[in-house]
């Protein structure tokens, strides 16, 4: 538990008059590691990643934060905000600015640090996300795909230890997907702990180290994404499917096709690397001239 | 909207700084309004034009396009200058042509096209967050420009969910008649007040993400004024007055 940077303790919430949202939820986000937190839709994501960042605070239970219980007076929240950054699902709810560079030095100006330092912030993560040539772009004339990397540019830019982000790859064409996961690469080389919350199982099962299912207010399951993930009646129950390339990993190696391998196949790439080396020996054995 | 936006950002002056460019629609507005309409506002007039469409190259077609409102509402105003009610007669009451009528009218629709064309060469060649700048740097209370810069924002976000709702309402013939126009208008009045409020919520959220703290700063790297853009700038409207005292002098 010690090298736990971000953990709620038995959560409940629940909104005015409503059902509980969260019901004696448990989640440790582990420093320097890959967490997907995969729900169906309505399961208490965002209610959740409300919670881990301080924006609700909870009817019963505790979040933890490097060890240290919350705290929610405004100093308490300005460090907290400064530890864990939170980039919503829609980057338009976040975006506010004129510029792309205006609204990136937003967080860093509300740190109070020198404007200097400001600025480096904001070259910084707008380098990382790649979207330098934006810096004047009115926010209003981005493609959607530009926003999100601009609202994630704007987290980016406080340098936190945890960024938490909603829903990535929602909304992106392929090639803008591809892009973003390289940005995240980025990013968690750099010793960023990052958390996704998303119910895209395939994203989940290739990108995450740990993978935690959201179900009915509470964590159902827990921990390495080939275990979890092949628990297909919990995902169901918990209205999530078994991610295709596991599905297809075990039929080819249940039909003798394809052998264990090294280890799990995560994603296209590992599963077409792997048939492509069954034909490899056929092919170079046989010189065609 | 859509279009002054395009056109402020786009323009040949939009990188220049949003000080020199205030300084002189605004130089230029006070001398259309102290200068004698005639030939003062004809000159001003005259000026903005070639500042709007040759130097920032704003294109004919757009700058006539929202030249059209102004003029309109011109036209409307300056129709009750031409005429006078005479009491009395067999009529009671009757109307004629006013004594000083034309050159009254005259005078003000001068006095205005110079005014509105020295608006419309800042609102083309400058971008909000331009002016937004300079309304900061002349120490105008935060709420006024943070106000400001949340409308400018939420225009286009308002403007795409009107026109999403809209369309969602028209495809499903929502818009056949004025029976049901009238009914999906005022679906849509409703249903944007309840977005308006959730978005209201988000960014709330969103802005406290980033450890907002009650104000809106932002780095403000705007180009900086250059004293050679401030000297043409002085330079044309002194130019503006001599030439004006010149022609009313001769």
């Amino acid at each position: 538990m010690t090298d736990a940077v971000l953990a709620a303790e038995d959560l409940t919430y629940s909104y005015d008059g409503g059902a509980p949202a969260l019901e004696g939820l448990d989640l440790v986000v582990r420093r320097g590691r890959r967490l997907a937190l995969v729900g169906a839709n309505g399961a208490g994501k965002t209610t959740l990643l409300l919670h881990l960042n301080g924006t609700l605070r909870p009817r019963g239970g505790s979040v933890w934060i490097n060890g240290r219980r919350a705290d929610y007076g405004r100093r308490g929240l300005t460090t907290w905000r400064q530890v864990v950054g939170l980039v919503f699902q829609n980057p338009e709810d976040q975006l506010f600015a004129g510029t792309v560079a205006q609204d990136v030095s937003f967080g860093p100006m509300n740190l109070g640090i020198p404007i200097a330092e400001v600025r480096a912030r904001v070259d910084d993560a707008l380098e990382s996300l790649d979207i330098t040539g934006l810096r004047e772009r009115p926010t209003h004339m981005l493609s959607f795909g530009q926003k999100k990397r601009a609202a994630i540019a704007g987290a980016v830019a406080m340098r936190p230890e945890v960024l938490i982000i909603d829903e990535p790859l929602a909304g992106l064409d392929p090639s803008g997907a591809d892009h973003l996961l390289a940005v995240l690469e980025r990013l968690t080389g750099a010793g960023t702990t990052l958390v996704l919350a998303t119910h895209d199982m395939a994203l989940a099962y290739a990108w995450a180290d740990e993978v935690a299912v959201l179900h009915g207010g509470g964590i159902a399951a827990c921990g390495d994404p080939a275990d979890v993930m092949s628990d297909a009646a919990l995902l169901h129950a918990s209205g999530l499917r078994v991610p295709w390339v596991l599905d297809v990993d075990t039929r080819l190696q249940a039909a003798g096709v394809l052998g264990p391998g090294a280890g799990p196949r995560r994603s296209r790439a590992d599963l077409l690397e792997a048939l492509e080396a069954l034909r490899q020996p056929a092919s170079s054995s046989v010189p065609q001239c | 909207m859509h279009l002054i936006d395009r056109i402020a950002h786009g323009n040949r002056l939009a990188a220049r700084s949003g000080v020199e460019k205030v300084v002189f629609a605004i130089g230029m507005l006070a001398l259309a309004l102290v200068l004698p309409p005639w030939p003062g506002a004809a000159v001003v007039l005259g000026v903005m034009l070639v500042a709007t469409l040759v130097v920032a190259r704003v294109p004919l077609r757009a700058y006539a396009k929202l030249m059209t409102g102004p003029l309109l509402f011109l036209a409307v105003g300056v129709l009750p200058l031409l005429v006078s009610l005479e009491f009395g007669g067999a009529w009671l009451v009757s109307l004629a042509w006013a004594p000083d009528g034309i050159e009254l009218a005259l005078r003000v629709t001068a006095r205005s096209l110079a005014a509105v064309s020295c608006l419309l060469f800042l609102s083309m060649s400058t971008p909000m967050p331009q002016i937004l700048g300079v309304l900061r740097a002349v120490r105008t209370p935060a709420v006024v420009t943070e106000v400001a810069l949340l409308i400018y924002r939420d225009i286009w976000v308002f403007i795409d969910t009107v026109g999403g709702i809209r369309m969602a309402q028209a495809s499903r013939l929502g818009y056949r008649t004025l029976r049901s126009s009238y009914r999906s208008l005022a679906m849509l009045g409703a249903s944007f007040f309840g977005q308006a409020l959730q978005r209201a919520r988000a960014m709330d959220h969103g802005l406290q993400a980033r450890n907002w703290q009650g104000e809106l700063h932002v780095l403000d790297d705007a180009a900086a004024v250059s004293l050679a853009g401030l000297a043409v700038v002085v330079t044309v409207q002194a130019g503006t007055v001599a030439a004006v005292l010149a022609w009313a002098a001769a």
